[in-house]
């Protein structure tokens, strides 16, 4: 049995050769090869913050120096209890391919009673921002206008002065101590963005 | 019969042989291809990006020192006299690397227990000898604390300023006066007076 049905898977093969060499004869005069190479560009996707490419980045920390205090009885420059400044953040796309969703979340006092600043005000024209989280700020940069579109967002900061507490007199503080913003930039896939409705 | 049943055992033993090695081989083959397809939507994902900003800021500093320059009084005694005792000490917006970034001020208040009659007067950048010297801290009340003790509380001082623009140090000489007219008197002996200087400052907003 085992042989019968070897000679019979033999027997098919033979022909199916046979039957592809002469259709090969037969046709040979009119066959023709072609070749071709699809190829595509994979879309850019370039981001700088403040000057600084973090495209490639995760988690990467910029440290702004773009912040200018007013803080009355205090040396020039100087941040002090009563003051309030303005924390510039600079987004750059140009170079990106695609339309880019970004959102900003601020980690002030309101949200972490550690932090020093408070965030009084988010302001900017250069495009579209929504609220969408209690301290998070979303805005869409269509592809149309990436290269143009150089966005400048404005932080309005106040040390908040409490006569009750008692500051830490000295200068020894690490950045991350005053204020943190957690920027993400995505690339925009037509989803809606929602607003927050507290 | 025998050689048969021998022969059939065989034959089952490598068909499951062969069912094993097939049953391996597709398991390889799937982990492969699902491992593929999630290589290639992690290489092929949507793009994204985080990081962190954070203001670089130059945080002013605060400085408020007080230094004890001198103390005449024998720490186990004081006795009535006619000359009075006197104890130095100073205050100032700087150290020996930096100056205060903020202005300041503060005042100077006196308190002490209510055990012997003593006189207290402070006086600021000058000595209690020098001519027209000033005592800034008037006659006291008397008080209670919260539980129930007396003290004297000698009148608050003006608010003195300190500018972040200059290095500033005030000098005081606080001077205690136990008059010599208790001498002849047993009462006060080996009692205890508590004398209590309280610099208080802060920023200017």
């Amino acid at each position: 049995m085992k042989n019968r049905i070897k000679k019979i898977i033999i027997v098919c093969i033979i022909l199916i050769c046979s039957i592809f060499l002469v259709t090969k004869l037969t046709y040979s005069s009119y066959e023709s090869n072609t070749k071709g190479d699809v190829t595509g560009n994979i879309a850019g996707w370039n981001i700088k913050v403040n000057d600084v490419v973090v495209s490639n980045e995760v988690d990467k920390i910029v440290d702004i120096d773009d912040v200018v205090w007013n803080a009355s009885h205090t040396r020039t420059g100087k941040l002090s209890p009563g003051a309030t400044g303005t924390f510039n953040i600079k987004l750059d796309f140009s170079g990106t391919d695609v339309a880019v969703r970004f959102d900003l979340e601020i980690i002030d006092k309101n949200v972490d009673s550690n932090k020093i600043l408070t965030l009084t005000n988010i302001d900017t024209t250069d495009v579209t921002l929504v609220r969408t989280g209690v301290s998070k700020y979303t805005a869409v940069v269509d592809v149309d206008d990436i290269d143009t579109t150089l966005v400048n967002i404005a932080l309005d900061l106040s040390w908040v002065n409490n006569d009750n507490v008692t500051d830490d007199p000295s200068g020894n503080f690490d950045n991350s101590q005053f204020l943190e913003v957690e920027f993400k930039a995505t690339q925009y896939g037509g989803e809606t963005i929602t607003a927050y409705t507290g | 019969m025998m050689v048969e049943s021998i022969k059939s055992k065989i034959n089952n033993i490598k068909y499951f042989t062969y069912k094993k090695r097939f049953l391996k081989v597709s398991l390889v083959f799937a982990v492969s291809v699902l491992l593929i397809i999630y290589l290639i939507t992690r290489a092929y994902g949507s793009y994204i990006t985080t990081a962190k900003l954070r203001a670089d800021i130059d945080k002013a500093i605060y400085i408020f020192e007080e230094e004890r320059l001198s103390f005449n009084i024998d720490e186990n005694k004081i006795i009535p006299s006619a000359d009075p005792y006197t104890y130095t000490f100073s205050v100032q917006n700087y150290n020996t690397t930096q100056t205060s970034d903020v202005d300041l001020t503060y005042n100077i208040n006196i308190r002490s227990t209510t055990n012997l009659p003593l006189e207290i007067e402070l006086y600021r950048n000058e000595s209690y000898d020098d001519t027209g010297a000033t005592n800034i801290i008037g006659s006291p009340t008397l008080r209670r604390d919260a539980d129930g003790a007396w003290y004297r509380l000698y009148t608050e001082s003006d608010d003195y300023p300190m500018n972040y623009n200059s290095n500033t140090k005030d000098v005081f000489e606080l001077v205690i006066k136990f008059p010599a007219s208790y001498a002849i008197d047993t009462t006060y002996v080996d009692i205890t007076e508590n004398i209590e200087v309280i610099i208080n400052s802060k920023q200017v907003i």
